[in-house]
């Protein structure tokens, strides 16, 4: 008998704008994956709604959503749902079939049938859990004991953009082997660092379920987890929350373009950042040829947006036959887009062109 | 070839038409409109677009509408940094830096409009290199040790963190052993609470046991001291007393028993004696019958013994008649085989004897009849068995035998009455004796009541019954004596201190306590006792090394919670925020070290593009040393004894050889023109045309001549179309020697602006070459 979990967080489901329903058709997802797999319990760790307001506004489509899960859905809240509470309790909210655990400091369900009961220990987000030693945890009787948490794992090794670790509250892994559970699903990390064991437990982030903010590279998805002899988990991947995809376009001194490569697999669902960089004449030309990207790209992703603080600015820059020189010689000389060199090339432009309008200026 | 300018409102100018010739000298003071003409020049040849910086400065200078316009064959199109860099010769171009790096700017001069590449690709060298000074690789020498003492104190804190949960986990570990330690010793206590409870009441037993048993043996000593009190008249040994009572009445006895037995005897003999009287009387009686027809039949025997019949009977000798046969069986044999004389002789002699032997092999004699003896004996023996058969049955067959047989009970008939009369004799006798005996025995009766009377009131006195009792009693009393032994005194009472009562007494009362208390004499065994005080000992020793390891674990807990440096608290925020700075650090210095290898990069490419600058000096060398000469005056082009990629000697107007930047500054500036020239000269087609903008700015008078003439031989030689910009008027009367058909405008002659009447359209565009 083995019971098998869909762990997921971090949806960041927000009111208005086009986010909306990209966040909704990844809820419809989740709930169509968790089906499918089948799983016996859905874990949302916290930071499902971007905001309490937000939380206020989706709660009916969330419910609806929710109606067609067959499996027990556990709602952990995180920091995110907090955010604008004032005076305002998640308890005196219908979340419809998703459980909502939220008391402090944590709180101990035991589901299943009566075979396989499974005990989930959630720990929703909170300021302090430094005296975690002190909590009313009972020992454990079920074969499995699952936590829920939201926070930051001191310890762990994180591999996203440092902005990942902000924010959220510290918790220290002793807290989960401690209280014997085997395995803690946890949320708040975007990225997807590795699983992490400690004395018998094994910590994992889902990651985030879509792209929150820019630099969350990679799929995003959530884990499946199996508890049977042994515990087991690996990353499943959301299609519909698309990819966040960085694109560095380097511009020739009169700025145009000398040639444009679109990454292959773009989809529809991606957040795409357009990095124009070189060294210009006239920036106005910069931002023609950003609107024109605009207007050829907006259509084909999710959301675009054209990032220009990587041009530099030199009177007489398409004139000066070094620059001419040099961008030739680089891009005789450049590897392949897709060989692993490419972006070290790309500074080195940066930095040659750089160096060169020094010298421009200085001769000036 | 161009033919004409003609400028609109340009500038100073409002409409002005400049035609052009092979040569054209353009003479004017600063302000009179060279540098607008050079605009001009550059607008109608270049025409760089507006979002460019030459485009942007025309417009700022000249506005929007830049009417110019060449007139021509055909106006080639030649691009801004050509025209800047090869077809316009600036003489403020021509002097460059006086130090080791001339050659450098020279090659910067030439190809890259100013620019040392070489210095470039050097710059990036050093950025991309590891020299400590440099202010980037100080930060990340900074940032390292930053990143190294971030990590050291992340494991510092780690290890802290480590410490922290590991003394909390032996902590509870002992607060663990010590609770079960206390739960152990509690059981152990229990138990031996238990044990000594039992312990305790077998105790009790115990002693109960004993005292009972002590009481029995006082009662027993009291018993006994009783009896022996009772028994005090057989203290002292009185047996010979008794003995001497008893002996006499043995002998009284013994006299009367004697004389008792004599009598008795007497009554035996006397009665065996009348016994046996009557006895043989009987018998003769009863074999008075037998005797008589013993006497009878003895008679007849006699009778027939004096008589008895005889008989003849003859019997053959068998030995002699076995003999004679033979004999005669030999005298037969004798006829028969031997011959008739010897035969007849044996025969004769065989015969003889043989029938002597057989003859006398008969014998008669006279015997006995035995047959009628023998009837005879039958019929006594019938007669006799018949008539007294039952009571003796003859057994002989002889007349001998019959005869004893007969004489043998007439015998005995004799003797018996011989006996019966002996025996009424003796009877007799003893009947006197009898009575002779019984006075004895009377007075030996008195005797024997006498002294039966004194024994018996010795022992009445002793209260005794029989004598032999006196004996059991004496010891009976020593048996006594010897069991009040096994019964010694107790102590006290033997000091005089107290009764044997009161001591019995005390029994009684812890017996009647340890009755109330319920305690019973169970039969307990010292065994039992002993195991369970062992048990205990046991017990005890556990409990105590128990406790001694709770105590020290208690200790060790003390010292536990005293070196405790309380809960992680803050430990997990402050982990993460280093590990957060960490990296961070990590971060910049990838990215700084990223920048570095972009920067070794970009060195690599100016470095390539610095060796094309001198590839392209080592080029125009042979022109540039043609032309030098021409400058310099020599026949041969001797200017340039070796230009390699990094070095360039030439040799001097003294004629020594010099490395370029020992060179004097004129003999430099020479060697710049006619590196222009020499780069000029590569241009093809319609682009054949060269501007010189106060080219000889730099340049001694003295050489100015010389640059003429090779400007004039680089015409020559190239066919290209010149035009010069100046303000010195002896150039213009130089150039219009040496150039002959020289066009030239003064621009300082008034009416100079304004030259034409023609209107202006919109410059048109040639397309270009």
């Amino acid at each position: 008998m083995s019971v098998t979990i869909l762990h997921v967080a971090d949806l960041h489901l927000v009111r208005e704008g086009p986010e909306r329903d990209y966040g909704l058709a990844v809820l419809a997802e989740i709930v169509g994956l968790s089906n499918e797999l089948p799983a016996d319990y859905l874990l949302l760790c916290g930071d499902v709604f971007d905001s309490l307001a937000d939380m206020e506004a989706l709660r009916r489509p969330f419910r609806e959503a929710l109606e067609q899960v067959a499996a027990q859905v556990l709602f952990l809240p995180g920091n995110h749902e907090q955010l604008g509470a004032g005076r305002q309790q998640l308890s005196a909210f219908d979340f419809g079939k998703a459980r909502l655990l939220a008391a402090r400091p944590c709180e101990l369900v035991t589901l299943g049938s009566g075979d396989e009961p499974v005990e989930f220990l959630a720990i929703p987000h909170q300021d302090d859990y430094s005296d975690y030693p002190d909590w009313p945890v009972p020992a454990k009787q079920a074969r499995w004991r699952v936590a829920l948490a939201h926070g930051v794992v001191a310890g762990m090794s994180y591999c996203g953009p440092a902005d990942d670790e902000q924010g959220g509250s510290t918790l220290d892994s002793d807290l989960f082997s401690r209280y014997q559970v085997d395995y803690a699903a946890l949320g708040h990390i975007h990225s997807r660092p590795p699983d992490f064991r400690d004395d018998g437990c094994l910590l994992a982030y889902s990651g985030s379920a879509r792209v929150w903010r820019r630099g969350e590279f990679g799929p995003r998805g959530g884990r499946l987890v199996t508890l049977a002899e042994e515990i087991s988990t690996r990353f499943v991947d959301f299609p519909s929350a698309g990819c966040f995809r960085s694109l560095a376009l380097p511009l020739l001194p009169d700025g145009t373009l000398p040639g444009l490569e679109l990454p292959g697999e773009l989809h529809d669902n991606d957040y795409l950042e357009v990095h124009l960089q070189g060294l210009v004449e006239d920036e106005n030309e910069v931002a023609r040829l950003g609107e024109r990207l605009q207007g050829e790209l907006a259509g084909r992703v999710r959301r675009l947006e054209i990032d220009t603080s990587g041009i530099t600015v030199l009177a007489g820059a398409a004139s000066e036959p070094a620059v001419r020189q040099f961008l030739e010689l680089w891009e005789n000389n450049k590897p392949p887009r897709d060989h692993e060199d490419h972006q070290m090339w790309l500074r080195a432009r940066l930095l040659g062109l750089e160096q060169l309008k020094r010298h421009l200026e200085k001769a000036r | 070839m161009i033919r004409l300018l003609r400028l609109g409102d340009f500038g100073k100018f409002r409409g002005a038409d400049f035609p052009l010739g092979p040569t054209t000298v353009f003479l004017g003071s600063n302000e009179s409109g060279k540098t607008t003409l050079f605009d001009a020049l550059l607008q109608a040849l270049c025409d760089p677009p507006g979002n460019q910086r030459a485009g942007k400065l025309l417009r700022e200078r000249y506005g929007e509408e830049l009417q110019v316009e060449l007139g021509g064959d055909e106006v080639p199109r030649i691009a801004v940094q050509d025209f800047l860099g090869i077809h316009a010769v600036r003489g403020g171009e021509v002097k460059l830096v006086e130090d080791r790096n001339w050659v450098s700017s020279l090659k910067g001069r030439l190809f890259s409009a100013g620019v040392d590449l070489q210095a470039v690709g050097e710059e990036l060298e050093r950025l991309a290199g590891d020299d400590r000074r440099a202010a980037h690789n100080k930060k990340l020498a900074r940032l390292r040790q930053e990143l190294a003492a971030t990590a050291s104190r992340l494991s510092q804190l780690q290890s802290q963190r480590q410490d922290i949960l590991r003394q909390q986990q032996q902590v509870k570990k002992l607060e663990g052993d010590i609770t079960s330690l206390g739960k152990e010793i509690a059981a152990l206590q229990e138990q031996r609470a238990g044990i000594q409870a039992r312990l305790d009441e077998q105790r009790l037993s115990q002693e109960r046991q004993q005292l009972e048993q002590q009481r029995r043996q006082l009662l027993e000593r009291q018993r006994l001291h009783r009896e022996l009190a009772e028994m005090e008249p057989f203290a002292a040994d009185r047996r010979p007393e008794l003995e001497q009572r008893q002996q006499a009445l043995d002998a009284a006895n013994k006299l009367a028993a004697g004389l008792q037995g004599q009598s008795s005897e007497l009554d035996r003999q006397l009665d065996e004696a009348r016994r046996a009287e009557r006895e043989l009387a009987r018998q003769e009686n009863q074999q008075q019958a037998q005797v008589q027809t013993a006497r009878r039949l003895q008679e007849r025997l006699t009778r027939f013994c004096d008589n008895r019949p005889r008989r003849r009977v003859t019997h053959w000798l068998p030995g002699r008649l076995a003999a004679g046969s033979l004999f005669l069986l030999a005298a037969l044999a004798a006829i028969l085989l031997a011959a008739p004389p010897l035969g007849w002789v044996l025969a004769v002699a065989s015969i003889l004897p043989g029938i002597i032997l057989l003859v006398t092999a008969r014998r008669s004699e006279l015997v006995d009849d035995r047959q009628a003896e023998a009837r005879f004996i039958n019929e006594l023996r019938e007669e006799w068995n018949q008539r007294h058969g039952d009571q003796l049955r003859i057994a002989a067959d002889t007349t001998v035998g019959m005869r004893t047989f007969f004489e043998e009970i007439l015998a005995d008939s004799d003797s018996r009455q011989r006996l019966l009369a002996e025996s009424r004799e003796r009877v007799l006798d003893l009947e006197a004796r009898l009575q002779e005996l019984a006075a004895s025995r009377r007075a030996a009766g008195e005797q024997q009541q006498a002294a039966r009377l004194q024994l018996h009131s010795w022992l009445q006195e002793l209260g005794l019954e029989k004598p032999d009792e006196y004996l059991a009693r004496r010891q009976q009393r020593r048996r006594l004596e010897e069991m009040l032994e096994q019964f010694p005194n107790p102590v006290s009472v033997a000091a005089g201190k107290a009764t044997l009562v009161e001591i019995i007494d005390d029994i009684d009362r812890r017996l009647a306590s340890l009755d109330k208390q319920g305690v019973t004499a169970d039969e307990t065994s010292a065994g039992t006792i002993k195991k369970l005080a062992h048990q205990l000992e046991q017990l005890q020793e556990r409990i105590e090394r128990l406790q001694r390891q709770q105590a020290s674990r208690q200790q060790s807990l003390s010292e536990q919670r005293g070196l405790l440096k309380g809960r992680l608290s803050d430990l997990p925020e402050q982990i993460r925020t280093l590990a957060g700075q960490q990296r961070r650090l990590q971060e910049q210095i990838a990215e700084l070290e990223k920048n570095k290898r972009a920067w070794a990069i970009a060195a690599g490419l100016f470095s390539e593009l610095a060796r094309d600058s001198d590839r392209r000096l080592a080029e125009i060398s042979d022109g540039l040393c043609r032309y030098l000469a021409i400058m310099l005056g020599r026949e041969r082009p001797a200017g340039m004894t070796d230009i390699t990629e990094e070095q360039l000697h030439a040799v001097d107007a003294g004629g020594r050889e010099r490395p370029a930047h020992l060179l004097s500054g004129g003999t430099r500036d020479a060697i710049v023109l006619a590196a222009r020239l020499a780069l000029a000269r590569q241009v093809q087609g319609l682009a054949r045309l060269l501007v010189l903008d106060e080219p000889f700015l730099a340049l001694d008078p003295q050489r100015e001549q010389g640059a003429l003439r090779m400007i004039r031989q680089f015409q020559q030689d190239n066919d290209f179309q010149l035009i010069f910009f100046t303000k010195e008027a002896r150039l213009r009367r130089q150039v219009e020697k040496l150039f002959p058909g020289a066009v030239i405008h003064d621009l300082d002659a008034p009416g100079s602006k304004i030259h034409n009447r023609y209107s202006l359209r919109p410059a048109t565009r040639k397309t270009a070459e």
